[in-house]
């Protein structure tokens, strides 16, 4: 599913990862733990091509960072959903527009891109706000715009970039849940965390990461 | 993604940031108002040059040794000059009435016998208006027989081309300067409005758009507002020059409608590629 074999990462001759070797295996749930700066950003920013490794190569589904070509990095992301901390929702679109712009890109019909972000949006508990602009919404709630958005072309994973800094205790714990119905339904999830207490708490392989390098 | 999606998305993006829309499209408009204003005075400056050239006569005095017949002979050879566009031949005693006509009745009657020559008046094409050519001209002339003199207000011409160059220079820098900073201008403000929705273009990149599906809108999204900010520009020096051309009837204005529907196409075009340029520089930076 998801494999990284001796990546390193340099970012104006730093070092941000160093030897990395990973294997994410079908269906799992793994969290990526470290403290801020650790590397755990960059590393879920390698597995959607946001970037390249300098070193090493990495596979991510049907996808190898040694064959694949710039202009196929949107099919890959079609493929691949992503939740970040700050939500990245486009501000100046609703709700339902906001999760039918990922069926837009991927060129499918009106009628069904209406039926899948609405049937998402329902999934996620959103359905009654759909005309609601994201600033209108808790955090917790765009959180959940984002993953219904991250959602509605069926990835085979979901890579999460701290989905719950920016959240309360009770909104964290919704999301949580979400994530793991998510998981369980059979797409897996990759999720960074700085929050050593959370993971401790999960019934998930921890993948440990400091200055650059999986412990 | 179909051309239907595409122009939703751009009016879409119109409306969405209607605040920094405006703000565009009327900086194209003032751009491209001022720009038009400098065209349609290069207009008049020409046409006004124009005007004066085509008043450039030369006149070729016949000795009063010639007759008519070996006169209208002359008058074929001068026409088959390249250049000349139209000659006259004025007898002698056609041109006692002019005289009679500008100077009254009387001094020509004072004289037992007329004493003003035949002469050719010729005029010559617009191309060949300047000094040098009709050196040329007169050049050809000059060899034939029964010429006494010709006259064409050297100096004056002269005087006309220098003139002409020093507008020509002018009006080329000016232009210039104009042109270069319309383009600075709207481009900056293009790209003003594409660096504000730099995120939404990076989140569109994160799930999955081509450079295409984005690039697409923003284009028409350009050349749609780079074509209002044409269309105001061009409102407005149309109904301007039309109230100075029937408050000023004693100025002949030059036709200006050419010049004032252009601003429309280059708004378009300015707007579409500032906006191109400018989507694309983000996409690269995002690469």
């Amino acid at each position: 599913m998801i494999q990284m074999y001796r990546v390193s990462k340099k970012i104006h001759n730093t070092t941000v990862l160093e030897d990395v070797n990973l294997h994410v295996g079908k269906g799992e749930f793994v969290l990526l733990v470290g403290p801020s700066g650790a590397g755990k950003s960059t590393l879920l920013r390698l597995l959607h091509f946001d970037d390249r490794p300098t070193e090493g190569w990495i596979r991510v589904g049907e996808y190898s960072s040694s064959a694949l070509k710039d202009r196929q990095i949107p099919l890959l992301r079609r493929k691949i959903g992503i939740i970040f901390q700050d939500f990245k929702l486009l501000k100046d679109r609703n709700i339902f527009e906001n999760v039918a712009f990922a069926l837009r890109v991927t060129g499918t019909r009106k009628s069904l891109t209406k039926r899948k972000a609405l049937q998402t949006l329902t999934a996620v508990g959103l359905a009654h706000r759909r005309d609601a602009m994201p600033n209108q919404l808790s955090g917790g709630e765009q959180q959940r715009v984002s993953i219904a958005r991250a959602l509605v072309n069926d990835p085979f994973v979901l890579l999460a970039d701290e989905p719950l800094g920016d959240l309360d205790k009770e909104a964290s714990s919704n999301i949580l849940e979400l994530l793991k119905e998510i998981n369980h339904r059979g797409t897996t999830v990759v999720m960074a965390t700085h929050d050593e207490d959370l993971a401790a708490h999960m019934p998930y392989r921890c993948i440990r990461i400091e200055n650059g390098r999986i412990l | 993604m179909g051309l239907g999606y595409a122009f939703r998305e751009a009016i879409l993006g119109l409306y969405r940031a209607r605040g920094m829309s405006l703000v565009s499209i009327g900086t194209t408009a003032v751009s491209l108002l001022v720009f038009g204003i400098f065209l349609l005075v290069t207009l008049n400056l020409y046409g006004i040059v124009g005007q004066v050239r085509r008043r450039i006569e030369i006149e070729v005095y016949l000795s009063d040794d010639i007759d008519d017949k070996e006169a209208l002979d002359l008058k074929r050879k001068v026409e088959a000059i390249n250049g000349v566009k139209e000659v006259d031949y004025i007898d002698k005693e056609k041109a006692a009435d002019e005289f009679r006509q500008a100077f009254g009745e009387g001094l020509l009657e004072a004289v037992s016998q007329n004493p003003l020559p035949a002469s050719l008046r010729i005029k010559v094409e617009d191309t060949f208006s300047t000094s040098d050519k009709i050196k040329e001209i007169v050049k050809q002339i000059e060899k034939r027989r029964g010429i006494e003199e010709i006259e064409y207000g050297r100096q004056w011409v002269e005087r006309l081309d220098r003139l002409t160059l020093i507008v020509t220079v002018a009006d080329l820098v000016i232009g210039l300067v104009i042109g270069l900073s319309s383009i600075f201008v709207v481009a900056n403000t293009v790209n003003l409005t594409i660096l504000a929705r730099r995120e939404s273009i990076e989140i569109m990149k994160l799930v999955g758009a081509t450079d295409n599906f984005i690039q697409i809108p923003f284009l028409l999204e350009g050349i749609i507002g780079g074509t209002l900010g044409g269309a105001l520009a061009s409102a407005i020096l149309y109904f301007s020059y039309n109230w100075a051309v029937v408050h000023f009837p004693r100025i002949t204005f030059a036709p200006s409608n050419l010049a004032v529907a252009l601003m429309i196409p280059l708004g378009a075009i300015l707007g579409g590629l500032g906006s191109r340029i400018s989507v694309k520089r983000v996409l690269k930076s995002l690469a």
